[in-house]
C-alpha cells in the first residue's frame, strides 16, 4: 500500500471525527467527555476539560448559549442534551481547578483595543502563550458583570492576576500604525472601534486588517455570547502567529463551526426526556442524570456488527494505519499479521458503512502483499491450502454423464458438500440427471476460495485455469452451482465461464418429489458469499415457499447477512476467534424468534460452522433429498443434529464419495485402496486432540509406517507407551502410542513446526 | 551459541526403543525461518533420537514458532 492510498483509505473512515456538538461549538468543546465525566460524578475532571479548553473559562462557563444544542442527535430522542445548565454546575461546584501554567515569557506585547467577552478571551489565550496582554478599557467588564455571580468574577480576577494580564486605562491611541511600533500586535476587540479606527477586515476568517500587525472583529457583528468569545480566541490565534512569523491560514480551517462527517446511527436509541434544571440549577444527581443522557456520539457501526473488528479493539482508520505499518516493518514484529488474517472477507462492513469502507479489500490486498514479500506467517492458512490441494487431485472428479461425449451442463458441488455430506452430492446429482433432458456432467473440485482468500494469487490462478481447462475438456458445459462461495468465484474469478446456481435449476426442473413437507418454522441464515447474489436468495426463499416451510428473517439477513466463521479461512488463521464467530451468529439466529427455530442454510460450510456452537442446521438439501445412502452413511434421521464432520472425515467422505460415483454411476472400478500397514485406531481422547491441532489420520498413519519400516521410537517406562515423530514436509508430528496384536491404538498426537537437528 | 535450558522434569525413565538406551539432556538444534536456537532436550545418546514432549511443542515452541513467523 502506497502512502497515498492509506490517506484515501483513512480518510473513509468517519470514527474519529468530532461529534456534531462539539464541530457546532466555536470553541470545539470536548463535550461527549465532558459529559461522560459529570454523568460518572467526577465532577472536578469535567471542570477541568473546560477549564482547559474554555478561554476565560468562569465567565464562559457561566454565559455559553450552548450552540451545540442545536445539532445534538437527541434533539430528536428527548431533547438536546442541556449542555449551559451542565457547565454552570460545574463552573459553580467543583472543588478543584487546575494549575493554570504559563508558557515561558516571550517579552512580546499585544494592546487589547476594547473590553468584554471578545477581549478578555483574546487575552486569557494570549497570557497562556506568554504573550503578555494589555488591555485598553475602562471597564472591560461592563457587559457581562451583572450577569455574573459575585463569586465567579472574584475567581477570574485571580486567574487573571496569576496570568499576568494587564488593564490600561491610558488614552487609546490615535492612530494605528504608529501604535505599531510601541506594541509587536494589536487587537481590535468591539466593532465600534473597528469603524472608529477605520480598520477594513480584509480576511474574516484571520481577522486581519489592512495593518498587517493589526487584527481586528468585523463590523458590524451580531455574535452570541460564544461567538464573542470564540472571536477572542481567533484575534489571539492570529496574534502569536504574527509575532511567530509564521503562516496565518495554514491548519485553521475548522477554527470555527463546521460540518462534522461523524454518522451515529441512532435507530435503535431510545427517546429519554430532558431534565429541568430548577431555579438553582441542577443539583449533584439530576446533574448526572442528564449527562447521562448523551449518547456518546461515534460510529463504530461496522464495528458494533462484526465479531472480527470488534475483537482487535479499534476500528478501520486505525487497522488501515496498522497494516500500512505492518508491510513497512523491515526489521521487528508485525504485530498486525494475526489481524489482517482474522478478517472473514465478507464485505458487511462495507454494507453497513455510510462511506462504504471495505475492509475485505484492504485485508486481502495486505494478504496478497505479505504472499509476494514472503512475509506471510506459513501455519496461517497452511492446512486450509493441504485440504483444498487434497480435494482437486485425490477427490477431485469430472466426469460427462455416463455414454456422453459431452455435457451440457456440469454440476459443481463445490469441495465443501461432498466433504460433510456426500449422500446429498449423489442424491442431487441423480435428480438433475433425471430431470434434465440434456446431459448433466459431475465437476468435483473445488473452486480455488482458500487459494484467493489467503492472498495466493499464482495458487488461485493455477487453480482457475485447471478448472477452465477441464471445463473445457467437457464441452464446455453451463456449470451449476451447488455452493454460494463457488457461485461467487465462478462470477468473480472465472466469468467466461457460464454459471447457475442450482437452486435456479432447480426451481426452473421442479422440487423432487421425495422433499420433505415440514410445517416448522426456520430461521434462514443467508451464506456471506450471497451478499451481492440477490437472485440466489430470491430462489432459495421461493424454493422454501413452494415447500410452504414457515420462514424467518434474522436481524441481520440478505445484503447484511454474517459470516458462520469460516469465511476468509479464519478457521485456519485463528481458530479460537472462527469459533467465537459461529457462536454469535447462532445467538443472533436464536434471538430472532420468541421460540428457539432450526436454522435453515444453503452453503455446507455454514451448516457445519453453526451445528459445531450446538445450534440445530439443516442445509437446504437435507430437506430436498432426506433419504439417506448407507454406502456414504453420514446421515441421519434428524439432519438438524448430524454431528459435525471431522477433518480426517471430511477427506475419506471425499474419497468414499468419488469410489461411489465411479462405480454405481459410470460402472468403473475404483483402484484398491493399499496400505501395507497394521490397523490404527484412536482414543477418544487422541481424536479431539487430533481436530483441534489440524491432525489428520493420514499424517498419523505417516508417522506409524515410519515406526513399521525403521523400528526407531522412544518408550516410557512408567506408563508404558511409545513416543514416535515424523516430518513428512513443513511439519513434525508425534504420536503416543500402545501397540498389540490388534494393531496399534494411538492415544495422544500433537505437532510443532520447528525442525530438530539430531546431535551428531 | 548459548544452549537453552527449558525442559526442568525428569526424563530418566525414558528409553530409545531401537538402542535401549536411557535419554540423557543433550544439546540439540532447533530450526525454524532461518532461525536457530540451541536447547538441552532428552535424546538417546547412541542414535540422537530426540524427543518433544507435548507440553513443550504445545507451549513454549508453538509461542516462538509464532513470533518467528511474524518477525
Amino acid at each position: 500500500m502506497e502512502q497515498h492510498e492509506l490517506r484515501q483509505w483513512e480518510a473513509r473512515c468517519t470514527q474519529e471525527e468530532a461529534p456534531h456538538c462539539q464541530a457546532r461549538c466555536p470553541l470545539h468543546i470536548d463535550v461527549r467527555s465532558f459529559c461522560q465525566k459529570v454523568a460518572a460524578g467526577k465532577i472536578n475532571e469535567a471542570w477541568a476539560i473546560l477549564y482547559k479548553s474554555m478561554p476565560v473559562p468562569y465567565i464562559t462557563a457561566h454565559l455559553c448559549d450552548g450552540v451545540c444544542m442545536e445539532s445534538c442527535l437527541r434533539k430528536e430522542l428527548g431533547g438536546s442534551i442541556n449542555m449551559p445548565e451542565l457547565e454552570r454546575h460545574c463552573a459553580q461546584h467543583a472543588t478543584k481547578t487546575p494549575l493554570l501554567r504559563p508558557l515561558p515569557s516571550k517579552n512580546k506585547r499585544v494592546l487589547i483595543l476594547g473590553g468584554g467577552l471578545t477581549a478578555l478571551a483574546a487575552a486569557w489565550e494570549l497570557a497562556k502563550k506568554g504573550i503578555t496582554p494589555t488591555i485598553a478599557s475602562t471597564d472591560a467588564y461592563a457587559e457581562i458583570s451583572s450577569n455574573l455571580p459575585q463569586e465567579t468574577l472574584e475567581k477570574h480576577t485571580q486567574a487573571f492576576e496569576k496570568l499576568g494580564v494587564q488593564f490600561s486605562t491610558e488614552q487609546a491611541p490615535k492612530d494605528l500604525e504608529s501604535a505599531c511600533d510601541d506594541w509587536d500586535t494589536i487587537l481590535v476587540a468591539s466593532p465600534e472601534l473597528t469603524d472608529r479606527y477605520a480598520c477594513t477586515v480584509t480576511d474574516l476568517q484571520i481577522l486581519q486588517t489592512q495593518i498587517s500587525s493589526v487584527f481586528a472583529v468585523p463590523s458590524p457583528w451580531n455574535a452570541s455570547t460564544i461567538e464573542r468569545v470564540a472571536l477572542g480566541r481567533t484575534l489571539a490565534f492570529s496574534a502569536e502567529r504574527s509575532i511567530q512569523n509564521v503562516s496565518l491560514i495554514a491548519g485553521r480551517e475548522n477554527e470555527g463551526p463546521f460540518l462534522s462527517r461523524l454518522q451515529t446511527d441512532v435507530s435503535m436509541v431510545s427517546s429519554l426526556p430532558l431534565l429541568p434544571a430548577g431555579a438553582e440549577g441542577y443539583n449533584e444527581a439530576t446533574a448526572m442524570l442528564e449527562a447521562g443522557r448523551c449518547m456518546q456520539c461515534e460510529c463504530m457501526q461496522c464495528v458494533n456488527n462484526c465479531v472480527f473488528l470488534a475483537e482487535f479493539k479499534s476500528y478501520p482508520k486505525i487497522y488501515a494505519r496498522q497494516i500500512y505499518n505492518n508491510a513497512a516493518i523491515v526489521m521487528g514484529t508485525r504485530h498486525a499479521n494475526k489481524m489482517i488474517n482474522s478478517c472473514m472477507l465478507c464485505g458487511l462492513c462495507e454494507e453497513i458503512c455510510p462511506e462504504d469502507f471495505a475492509v475485505q479489500d484492504l485485508c486481502l490486498s495486505a494478504r496478497q502483499e505479505m504472499v509476494s514479500a514472503s512475509t506471510m506467517p506459513p501455519s496461517a492458512h497452511e492446512f486450509a491450502l493441504r485440504d483444498m490441494a487434497f480435494a482437486n487431485t485425490a477427490g477431485m472428479l469430472a466426469k460427462n454423464a455416463p455414454s456422453a461425449s459431452a455435457s451440457t451442463y456440469a454440476f459443481f458441488p463445490g469441495c465443501q458438500l461432498p466433504a460433510v455430506s456426500p449422500h446429498l452430492v449423489e442424491s442431487t446429482y441423480n435428480y438433475l440427471r433425471t430431470v434434465m433432458e440434456e446431459p448433466v456432467g459431475l465437476f468435483i473440485h473445488c473452486c480455488g476460495a482458500p487459494a484467493h482468500w489467503s492472498g495466493q494469487q499464482e495458487l488461485s490462478q493455477t487453480t482457475t485455469n485447471q478448472i477452465s481447462s477441464q471445463w473445457e475438456a467437457m464441452g464446455k458445459p453451463q456449470i451449476i452451482a451447488g455452493c454460494p462461495t463457488c457461485a461467487t468465484m465462478f462470477a468473480e474469478l472465472m466469468p467466461h465461464i457460464p454459471t447457475r446456481s442450482l437452486w435456479e435449476v432447480l426451481e426452473e426442473t421442479g422440487l423432487p418429489p421425495t422433499a420433505r413437507s415440514l410445517q416448522q418454522p426456520y430461521v434462514l441464515h443467508d451464506p456471506c458469499s450471497t451478499r451481492h447474489d440477490e437472485p440466489m436468495r430470491t430462489h432459495v426463499r421461493s424454493i422454501a415457499n413452494t415447500l410452504h416451510m414457515n420462514i424467518t428473517e434474522p436481524h441481520l439477513s440478505e445484503v447484511l447477512t454474517e459470516c458462520c466463521g469460516y469465511g476468509g479461512l479464519l478457521d485456519s488463521a485463528n481458530p479460537a476467534l472462527s469459533k467465537k464467530a459461529s457462536q454469535h451468529r447462532a445467538d443472533v439466529l436464536s434471538q430472532c424468534s420468541d421460540i428457539e427455530q432450526d436454522v435453515l442454510t444453503y452453503c455446507a460450510m455454514c451448516r457445519d460452522m453453526l451445528a459445531r456452537t450446538g445450534k440445530r442446521t439443516v442445509h437446504l438439501l437435507d430437506i430436498l433429498f432426506p433419504a439417506c445412502n448407507s454406502a456414504l452413511s453420514c446421515c441421519n434421521a434428524d439432519p438438524a443434529t448430524v454431528p459435525v464432520t471431522g477433518f480426517s472425515d471430511r477427506r475419506e467422505n471425499r474419497i468414499r464419495l468419488k469410489e461411489q460415483l465411479l462405480t454405481t454411476i459410470w460402472n468403473e472400478a475404483s483402484p484398491e485402496r493399499q496400505e501395507d500397514l497394521p490397523p490404527v485406531s484412536y482414543t477418544a481422547d487422541a481424536t479431539a486432540h487430533m481436530e483441534e491441532r489440524r491432525i489428520l489420520q493420514s499424517d498419523i498413519r505417516k508417522v506409524v509406517q515410519y515406526v513399521e519400516s525403521t523400528g526407531r521410537g522412544l518408550f516410557n517406562t512408567k506408563t508404558e507407551r511409545f513416543v514416535a515423530s515424523f516430518r513428512p514436509v513443513s511439519v513434525t508430528y508425534w504420536i503416543e502410542y500402545t501397540k498389540d496384536t490388534n494393531g496399534y491404538c494411538i492415544h495422544n498426537a500433537w505437532s510443532h513446526r520447528m525442525q530438530i537437528i539430531p546431535p551428531k | 551459541m548459548n544452549t537453552l535450558q527449558v525442559l526442568h522434569d525428569d526424563f530418566s525413565h525414558w528409553n530409545c526403543s531401537q538402542c535401549n538406551e536411557p535419554l540423557k539432556f543433550t544439546a540439540v538444534e532447533l530450526v525454524y525461518l532461518e532461525s536457530k536456537f540451541s536447547v538441552e532436550l532428552p535424546a538417546c545418546p547412541a542414535c540422537g533420537y530426540v524427543l518433544i514432549p507435548e507440553s513443550l511443542a504445545l507451549g513454549k515452541m508453538a509461542d516462538v514458532e509464532q513470533l518467528l513467523e511474524d518477525k
